[in-house]
């Protein structure tokens, strides 16, 4: 029976005094009403002996006043119905009344109760007759129905009332333990039960009081003492960082000096073993920070092939040296571009695919990439990392994304790592509302897979859906690839550009092909092939009749010599998709299409660079190993540095020489770098102002996010890398240009100035994304927000005035996100604003109406700066040195 | 006419026993001197209750069994019994109170001499100044009684 506690206590008592009322009702009654009957019963009879003995004394003693005596006495009883004195020969002797009709009498049924006594005398053998009414107690007994009826009923009133008292009584206390226990559940350890009275229920109120507060401290002690520990792993790491940035420093800056080729081999491995040490450091830094759920994901867009191919790009030279094939293929129905944290996507891949190299001695490793849709522009993607390596037996797989366990301790003696990876990545999958999971059997290879949930990040969606060139239509290409899943992928990716298809993996059979006349606009083959590698394949074919023009696909750090062979062109594999397009395009259409210029491979360092950027250096580090290493660097960059080692020092040397730039170390004693920058900022902040680049050991969102707030302009974590730092220094000298170019626009063009900026934001923010050389994506991107936009701001004025906060909510977002991708900053946190003001339960209207108001109000100035944008873009103009030298992500 | 009767009663059981004849006697006041068997009867059967100037008639009768007794139920022609049976009906019924009946003619004498309306009989012998005598019955043996009744 589904009662609450209290519906039970009040069902069982009810009923029990239910049953005793009950019982009061009808069983005391009947035994009263047994003893009225009784007595009355008696009575009678009593009644016909007195009258008996009368006769019998009057007729044997001649003594008639006895009877005389009897019958007032008979007469007086106020029930009396008859007295008849019978013989035993049914003679009459007498009656009163005189005329009784003893017959109807003792016919009467209940009516009369009659009793008889039996006379002895020599005149007379019989019996005395009584008769009384029984409409008397018939009352009475009626009488005591009713008022057991009544006390019964007073009794059940009572007893339910105190039922009910005692019910709630007893359920208050449960009740309020019960919702205590449910709150506790829900996670308040600070809930305390009221125990005023002394009974079982407040005994347990304050056990569980007790418990609580038990459990609250044990709670705290374990927070504390994860807090502890993650505060002790971050500041070891912090500790270790340092030291160790004086070691990889100090071994660039050694590697940069003339050395032999032993000293020169000794040196590399003391710097590949400083950066594994640091990777182990950052999994550290990285798993504590995961555990004690301080790890902060960003939340921005990014291009998913793009992430996935600078992961590979990481390990195509291992690869290569490996013989190992790595692929990768997106399945079509992926967002060209999502919203998420990039950093930690590409952490969890690069993980895998370190695991998958590492324990793959040949075969192929595949990147394989596809998206559901869970709703409209939601999707989950989903990343597997198939390869062909020694594979993990089926009992280490439970264990494997647990902290510190790998396969096997022999395993971590042969192949190295620290163990944690996989488990950072189980968190990261977990925090991105994914689940990474993996799929293998020894010897038959390992499929890692992990999903993440993600947004497409808006506009770029559409123009994820055609990236093909136009030109690539219809065109016959032959593909001669040995590996079946590279042939797959190349085929996949040309088809969907529409592109006819001829695939092979024998070499000879391409030829035969081509020897029997089959047309191909261009021929893509494979270096390594069983029966005839590339190179002799391409002599081959271009020795025939009309030969088509071919691409070579070769992996990184094979260095072939080339110049002599047939060949249009040359792609390094893993093959980018875009890069395979523009590669083809320039083939067949003899189209020029400019390639970033690879990044220089020997000395990081520019030492020209001081000359070409003159910069006034300020370099604020307290470490003596650390000065060192920063101070040379800079040398070597052909700067000289100032040095402070403390945030003091930094003011003073202010006061006395202002300087471009700030290399500020944050933890610093006496004033930490974070209060120098606030206090130079406070100082010095509106004119002429300085470049900071903060430095720290902890590469964290969260540190780098202290630093931006305190007001510094770049961040850069600990050992310095020297690319890293020259990078800064560019940004630093550009942005250095800008803010005098922009001093100048504030005077001179007042009234355009928020258009200016906001379209020099937006150009920047494009840049990023798009890098500076495809003009056409950005058009597109913009064009494609200016074509869209429109629509969500009508949504947005026509939910208003239905109040439908849901749809204002939806069309908020999606230009809250459109809006963040073009660089309107401001506009965006307007529409996030508008939406978060939707997500209250209970919005209030006005303050809605408001909201709306300011997006719809601003749209008109974004889209005056846009038009000014796309026509700026449409016809190139002059970049800024600083955009020249760009940092933009290059496609 | 009576005094024929009682002289012809006293006649007849003269020469038997003097103490052998009964007198009925009565309160002073009563207002009768003179009374037959039948009124006697109907006294004794209390069906007549009222003496003729209204005064309530109290019959006086002798418990158990005695001579005198009989020669009264004799000479009014009833047994005890028969007059026991008519006295508890007329009780039971309410209709009546049955004479009282009293231990000796001394105690029956003195209660008709204390009772107005009083009735009861004694031996003649008996008989004082107190009482009245209404009537005096001659009593022979039971069949001369029982002849001179019926004559």
């Amino acid at each position: 029976m589904r009662l609450t506690f209290q519906n039970k206590i009040l069902f069982a008592v009810v009923s029990i005094v239910s049953v005793l009322s009950l019982f009061l009702c009808f069983f005391f009654p009947a035994r009263q009403q047994q003893q009225i009957r009784d007595s009355f019963s008696e009575a009678t009879h009593s009644l016909a002996v007195t009258v008996a003995l009368g006769v019998q004394i009057g007729l044997d003693n001649d003594d008639f006043t006895a009877v005389q005596r009897a019958i007032d006495f008979a007469r007086f009883n106020p029930d009396l119905e008859f007295i008849a004195v019978v013989s035993d020969q049914g003679e009459n002797w007498g009656a009163y009344p005189r005329d009784v009709d003893l017959g109807a009498q003792e016919n009467a049924g209940n009516k009369v109760l009659i009793r008889r006594a039996a006379i002895h005398t020599d005149d007379l053998k019989g019996e005395v007759v009584v008769g009384r009414s029984t409409q008397g107690i018939r009352r009475s007994l009626r009488k005591v129905q009713l008022t057991a009826l009544l006390l019964s009923l007073i009794v059940m009133g009572l007893g339910t009332a105190a039922a009910l008292w005692l019910a709630r009584s007893l359920a208050r206390p449960v009740r309020s333990l019960c919702r205590a226990a449910e709150r506790v559940g829900a996670g308040d350890l600070m809930v305390r039960v009221v125990t005023d009275s002394n009974d079982e229920v407040s005994q347990l109120g304050k056990a569980f009081n007790k418990m609580v507060g038990d459990l609250r401290r044990y709670f705290e002690g374990a927070q504390a003492a994860t807090r502890a520990k993650s505060e002790f792993l971050a500041s070891m790491s912090h500790e270790i960082r340092t030291p160790m940035n004086g070691v990889i420093g100090m071994t660039e800056l050694l590697l940069d000096t003339p050395l032999n080729d032993q000293q020169r081999e000794f040196v590399n491995v003391i710097r590949t073993s400083g950066d594994s040490l640091l990777t182990i450091i950052n999994d550290i830094l990285d798993f504590s920070k995961v555990e004690a759920g301080r790890l902060d994901l960003e939340v921005a867009p990014f291009e998913v092939t793009t992430c996935i191919e600078e992961a590979l790009d990481l390990f195509a030279p291992k690869a290569a040296k490996k013989h190992l094939e790595l692929t990768y293929f997106a399945e079509p129905e992926v967002p060209t571009a999502i919203i998420g944290d990039v950093t930690r996507v590409r952490q969890v891949l690069v993980n895998l695919l370190s695991n998958a190299l590492k324990f793959t001695h040949e075969g192929e490793i595949l990147v394989h990439v596809d998206a559901e849709a869970v709703e409209p522009g939601h999707y989950t993607l989903h990343v597997s990392v198939h390869d062909t390596g020694i594979g993990i037996p089926d009992a280490k797989i439970e264990t494997l994304f647990e902290a510190f366990t790998q396969a096997d301790a022999s395993i971590t003696r042969q192949y190295g790592g620290t163990g944690l990876g996989l488990a950072i990545c189980k968190r990261l999958c977990q925090m991105m509302g994914g689940a990474i999971w993996v799929e293998s059997s020894p010897g038959n290879g390992s499929v890692f897979h992990f999903t993440i949930a993600a947004d497409a990040a808006p506009s770029h969606n559409r123009i994820g859906r055609s990236p093909a060139p136009k030109a690539l239509f219809g065109k016959r290409v032959l593909i001669v690839e040995d590996n079946v899943t590279n042939q797959y992928i190349l085929t996949r990716q040309l088809e969907n550009a529409g592109m006819i298809i001829r695939a092979t993996a024998s070499p000879l059979e391409a030829l035969q092909w081509r020897k029997e006349g089959a047309p191909f606009d261009v021929v893509v083959l494979d270096m390594y092939m069983p029966e005839m590698d590339g190179l002799t394949l391409s002599r081959h074919l271009a020795a025939l009749d009309n030969p088509p023009p071919m691409v070579l696909l070769t992996s990184v750090g094979n260095t072939l010599d080339t110049t002599d062979a047939p060949l249009a062109a040359g792609l390094s594999k893993p093959v980018k998709k875009r890069q395979l397009f523009d590669v083809l395009l320039e083939t067949i259409e003899g189209i020029e299409i400019e390639q970033p210029l690879p990044a220089q491979p020997t000395s990081a360092f520019d030492a020209s660079m001081g000359e070409r950027l003159p910069l006034r250096i300020l370099l604020a580090e307290d470490n003596l190993v650390n000065q060192k290493v920063a101070l040379r660097l800079l040398e070597r960059m052909g700067y000289r540095a100032d040095v402070a080692s403390n945030g003091v020092e930094v003011l003073d040397m202010f006061d006395r020489t202002p300087f471009d730039v700030v290399l500020m170390d944050v933890q610093m004693p006496e004033m930490d770098g974070l209060e120098a920058t606030r206090l130079l900022l406070a100082r010095y902040g509106t004119t002429a102002r300085t470049y900071i680049i903060g430095l720290t050991a902890n590469a964290t969102v969260e540190d780098r996010q202290h630093a931006l707030d305190a007001g510094m302009d770049h961040y850069l974590s600990k050992p310095v890398r020297p690319r890293e730092l020259a990078e800064a220094l560019e940004r630093a000298a550009g942005w250095k240009t800008q803010q005098n170019d922009a001093t100048l626009t504030t005077t001179t063009q007042k009234p355009a100035a928020t258009e200016t900026i906001m379209t020099k934001e937006m150009l920047d923010t494009l840049r990023e994304y798009a890098g500076d050389d495809d003009p056409e994506f950005m058009l597109d991107l913009l064009e494609s927000y200016r074509a869209s936009s429109p629509e969500l701001l009508a949504n947005i004025d026509a939910a208003r005035r239905r109040g439908n906060t849901v749809m204002i909510g939806k069309a908020a977002h999606s230009l809250k996100s459109s809006s963040a991708m073009i660089g309107c900053y401001t506009f965006s946190a307007q529409c996030a604003d508008l939406e978060k003001a939707c997500k209250n339960p209970t919005p209030n209207p006005t303050t809605l109406s408001a909201l709306a108001d300011a997006v719809l109000e601003t749209y008109p100035t974004i889209e005056a700066a846009l038009d000014a944008l796309i026509v700026q873009l449409q016809s190139p103009p002059p970049l800024t040195p600083s955009h020249r030298s760009g940092f933009g992500l290059s496609a | 006419m009576k005094k024929w009767l009682l002289f012809l009663l006293l006649l007849l059981a003269g020469p038997t026993a003097a103490g052998a004849q009964v007198a009925v006697v009565a309160h002073k006041a009563v207002p009768t001197d003179d009374i037959d068997v039948r009124r006697l009867l109907d006294i004794y059967s209390l069906e007549e209750t009222r003496w003729q100037d209204g005064t309530r008639i109290v019959p006086f009768d002798l418990k158990g069994k005695n001579g005198l007794k009989e020669q009264f139920y004799g000479f009014i022609g009833r047994r005890p019994e028969d007059m026991k049976r008519i006295w508890l009906r007329l009780i039971l019924s309410g209709e009546g109170r049955s004479p009282t009946l009293l231990k000796s003619s001394e105690a029956v004498l003195e209660q008709v001499a204390e009772t107005p309306g009083a009735i009861g009989y004694v031996p003649v012998t008996a008989v004082t100044d107190e009482v009245k005598v209404i009537a005096t019955i001659q009593v022979s043996p039971p069949h001369k009684t029982e002849v001179h009744r019926q004559s």
